[in-house]
């Protein structure tokens, strides 16, 4: 058999109490109290597994009013309907009744019909909004889940389109994975001066991945040469920002995004100098885009740990040094002093990385 | 002769149960209390025989004591917001309880 649900009466009549009980304890379990304090411990035991309550306005020690200002504050007027029982003088009480969340209203005289549908009817809705509710939130978690999937899949794309130019180069994928973490690491050190959100960051590391993407469009010849290129040649590897920036514009499913943006911005710009003499645009100071400017630290620092067809790797200590005194061209002064401070940090990280299975 | 107890519209309410109703009827007797009433007309004290009067007027309705229900009524609309009643009708109350008090002691 399925355990009645469970309604609780409020009234301080007890002939009123036992008639209401009367209708409805066919169908229902019912609780009486004769007053707002009595009821309140009933709903307090009970909680949500009370279906509903009525409930009588004037009554001594504590008012229907009361009871349902305690409803709303403890906010169980938002799972528990309540109808209010009144007589017909009693109108200006009910605006605030209602006001204070009341499902329906009853007149004194009850009717039985009229008792046992009300009652129903108030039920039947509470439960379908709840249900509305939980099918929102349902619908709500599916959405969210979905976009962090296209999100990610989005990632992964981009990460895979970036290793592809990496594997031509032949380096491992490893270096789109170290340039990630590693410009995360420098720009939450300089968050506060450059006003960027933990979003942002992430935001921003994503995008990083494009930075070579450029590369892709340089010939075998010059990109894996493995001796020292010719004025010509570097001029073609220097095309790669502007190159890397050409695809990027072609992504015009990304172009409301902040996304969009920044890799655009890193592609282009992740080899710009402080002191205007990288390139393509020779951009000086904060001219070039923070995200720009950690990136291009970035990339160097992991270009010279790491082996390339035509040099060893420098150890980190070296690598930091060689940064830090102007041997790879000037770099913001403060995003100096960040490296100096952050470097044990690379350090760990980018071994980390290296060391990971492919 | 006044309509003390409307039984047709009592057993409607109550959905035919004339079980419950006599039951309830039983139980009309000391719902109002006189008492307390009689001392606050004494003591002129209307909010306090306006809430007595209330309640009375909401047993009288369920129980479907007609006559002494329309009396409610008419004494309640005076003693709204604390104002003092006409004795008369406050007389008239009196006399219709005790008279439903009869009628109801002769059905149950």
């Amino acid at each position: 058999m399925v355990a009645k649900k469970k309604l609780l009466v409020v009234d301080d009549q007890e002939i009123n109490r036992e008639l209401l009980v009367a209708l409805t304890s066919d169908e229902f379990e019912v609780f009486e109290a004769e007053n707002g304090l009595v009821a309140q411990e009933i709903i307090d035991t009970y909680r949500f597994e009370l279906a509903l309550v009525l409930l009588d306005l004037h009554m001594p020690v504590m008012d229907g009013l009361e009871l349902l200002k305690w409803m709303n504050e403890t906010k169980l007027i938002d799972s528990i309907p309540v109808i209010m029982i009144t007589s017909e003088e009693e109108t200006s009480f009910l605006l605030e009744a209602f006001a204070l969340g009341a499902s329906d209203v009853m007149n004194k005289t009850f009717n039985a019909v009229i008792v046992a549908q009300r009652v129903k009817n108030v039920i039947n809705l509470y439960s379908y909004k709840a249900h509305l509710e939980e099918k929102v939130e349902a619908q709500r978690n599916a959405l969210n889940t979905q976009e962090e999937h296209i999100k990610q899949m989005n990632n992964s794309l981009i990460d895979t389109l970036s290793s592809t130019v990496e594997f031509r180069n032949l380096e491992s994928g490893k270096h789109i994975k170290r340039t990630r973490m590693l410009i995360k690491i420098i720009l939450q050190a300089v968050k506060d001066e450059y006003g960027l959100s933990d979003e942002q960051i992430d935001t921003i590391s994503s995008a990083s991945a494009l930075h070579d993407v450029g590369k892709i469009a340089i010939p075998d010849a010059v990109l894996l040469k493995p001796g020292k290129l010719t004025a010509d040649e570097f001029e073609i590897m220097k095309s790669h920002t502007v190159k890397g920036a050409e695809v990027i514009q072609g992504l015009d499913m990304f172009k409301d995004n902040d996304y969009y943006q920044y890799s655009l911005d890193i592609a282009k710009h992740h080899h710009e100098r402080w002191d205007g003499r990288g390139y393509p645009d020779q951009l000086k100071g904060d001219e070039i885009p923070i995200w720009a400017q950690a990136a291009s630290i970035v990339d160097v620092y992991d270009a010279l740990t790491s082996k390339r067809v035509y040099k060893d790797a420098f150890t980190h200590e070296k690598a930091i040094a060689m940064i830090t005194n102007g041997e790879c061209g000037e770099f913001n002064p403060k995003l100096m002093d960040v490296l100096k401070r952050v470097a044990p940090q690379l350090k760990i990280m980018s071994a980390i990385i290296r060391d990971e299975d492919i | 002769m006044p309509t003390y107890i409307d039984m047709k519209s009592a057993l409607a309410r109550v959905g035919g149960n004339e079980i419950l109703y006599k039951k309830l009827l039983g139980k009309f007797e000391n719902s109002i209390d006189t008492k307390s009433l009689e001392e606050a007309v004494q003591a002129q004290d209307w909010l306090k025989a306006g809430e007595i009067v209330h309640a009375a007027k909401g047993i009288a309705g369920n129980l479907s004591l007609t006559a002494f229900y329309e009396q409610c009524v008419i004494l309640m609309d005076q003693l709204r917001g604390g104002n003092a009643p006409n004795m008369a009708d406050y007389a008239k109350f009196k006399q219709l309880l005790q008279e439903t008090r009869a009628e109801i002691n002769k059905v149950v």
